[in-house]
């Protein structure tokens, strides 16, 4: 990265954005200013400011100092005039490659300092410069990270739509990887955990978009998206056994929760894993910006997960010893079993009279064979009215 | 004695008892009346029982009716 440029990830500041413009993590404002400002000063994140102090969510956290709003701005303005420069020559010299190349660094600089109405007018310059599939592909790239960064998630999902198809035509291995990360963490945004796991956990080994996020974020991610999506023999090999995985999460006492939520999950220990599920809610789902709007809907189908997973090897089992396992009391797994039978989330009935749980998983063998007698049925209807329509033609005169 | 004319295709298009449904292909979203909440993704509000306490909360109760919690 050009030196200079804002060495902060887009997610991050965006993170301390949302903590900042969210009431209810108030605890976290204090800490998540002093970060925004340190970042702001030290790239002279003009633009950003500006927002914050605009924005009323988060316009309350500030005193606007206009002094220190003209220092930056008259720093940017410095640098502009450098860019500015190096353009008019490029553009001396006439070389279309050279002219996009200088207008790709005033971009750039655009996007470090949280610009999005000038770096979009310097994106519509380069397109008039140079149309090359190359080109296009980045700028979309560079206008995804300010849609992340403004968190502006609709956005992102038509510039990938954009992408998406130029990316068949053009793009190279480097830049199918970037997607991969980029999309991935779009589909977490969008609860699709299913898309976002498989692109994520692909493009742990290659990353190197810490332009969009800090590795050990994506890692953790990955995981996540892992978790809550992924068969269990899949959750083994791809993040209990990965040493992408095993090189990161243990490294981050802030992420044990996470770590330890998969493993009690994998090795069947249904009171650890409820006990670290609550700690992922609270610290790393509720108050994180991509992940706040699902962390109902996680938490209710992580548990989901771990009833179906210990049902498996059961017929019937007593309500009391479920409640044992995972550590709760048989009221707690009364409800909660209930509340996932009606939709036919979990194959069990609740006898409440034994105090039993019965699984009612119905007999795969059983009902191949009824779908093979009803389908049987079918081609033989099917097959009798078309002898009796050939018979039909066969006398007719 | 002249032989049997093979059936033509079109006696068997007659046969409408052959021709399976269209599939409906009718979207979900197509058929929702609007709703002012224009998200990105499915609102499973079923699994997201909204109004109930944090999953956190519900378990931390859980553990002290147990008497497993350590007041520290």
């Amino acid at each position: 990265m050009e030196e200079g440029l804002r060495n902060v990830s887009d997610l991050q500041l965006a993170q301390a954005i949302y903590e900042l413009s969210t009431p209810s993590l108030s605890s976290k404002h204090e800490e998540a200013l002093s970060f925004l400002f340190k970042v702001i000063r030290e790239f002279n994140l003009a633009p950003l400011y500006k927002q914050l102090c605009e924005n009323p969510t988060t316009s309350s956290k500030i005193d606007v100092d206009n002094d220190f709003l003209n220092s930056m701005i008259s720093e940017n303005d410095k640098k502009l005039k450098e860019l500015d420069s190096a353009i008019e020559d490029a553009q001396e010299l006439n070389g279309e490659h050279e002219i996009t190349e200088a207008l790709k660094r005033k971009a750039d600089y655009y996007v470090s300092i949280c610009d999005k109405e000038h770096a979009w007018a310097t994106f519509t310059e380069m397109l008039e410069k140079s149309a090359s599939e190359g080109v296009q592909i980045d700028i979309l790239f560079a206008k995804m990270r300010i849609a992340f960064l403004y968190a502006d998630i609709k956005l992102v999902g038509s510039l990938l739509e954009k992408i998406r198809p130029l990316m068949d035509q053009a793009g190279d291995w480097e830049r199918k990887n970037r997607l991969k990360a980029y999309e991935g963490i779009y589909m977490m945004a969008i609860r699709n955990f299913s898309r976002a796991a498989e692109l994520l956990l692909d493009t742990m080994s290659t990353f190197s978009s810490t332009e969009l996020l800090p590795y050990d974020e994506l890692v953790k991610y990955s995981v996540l998206s892992g978790a809550i999506a992924l068969k269990r023999v899949d959750i083994k090999t791809r993040i209990v056994d990965s040493p992408e995985v095993l090189a990161v999460l243990p490294q981050h006492e802030a992420m044990s929760s996470v770590e330890t939520c998969v493993n009690s999950l994998y090795l069947c220990d249904y009171a650890g894993f409820f006990r670290s599920l609550a700690s992922v809610e609270q610290d790393h789902l509720k108050c994180d910006f991509l992940l706040a709007p699902h962390y109902r809907f996680y938490v209710r189908e992580m548990r989901r997960r771990a009833y179906a997973q210990l049902l498996e090897s059961y017929r019937a089992l007593s309500i009391e010893s479920m409640a044992n396992a995972f550590g709760v009391s048989v009221d707690f797994i009364d409800r909660d079993l209930a509340s996932f039978i009606p939709d036919k989330k979990l194959n069990c009935v609740i006898d409440r009279v034994n105090g039993n749980v019965e699984t009612n998983r119905p007999d795969e063998k059983n009902r191949q064979y009824q779908e093979i007698v009803k389908q049987g049925d079918v081609l033989l209807n099917k097959l009798q009215k078309y002898q009796a329509t050939v018979m039909r033609g066969a006398f007719k005169v | 004695m002249s032989r049997t004319a093979l059936p033509s295709l079109e006696n068997l298009e007659d046969d409408d008892e052959f021709e399976d449904f269209a599939m409906e292909n009718w979207h979900m979203k197509d058929a929702e009346l609007a709703t002012n909440d224009d998200t990105l993704w499915e609102n499973n509000w079923d699994d997201e029982d909204v109004g109930d306490d944090d999953f956190a909360v519900q378990l931390k109760a859980e553990l002290q009716k147990k008497g497993l919690l350590n007041n520290k």
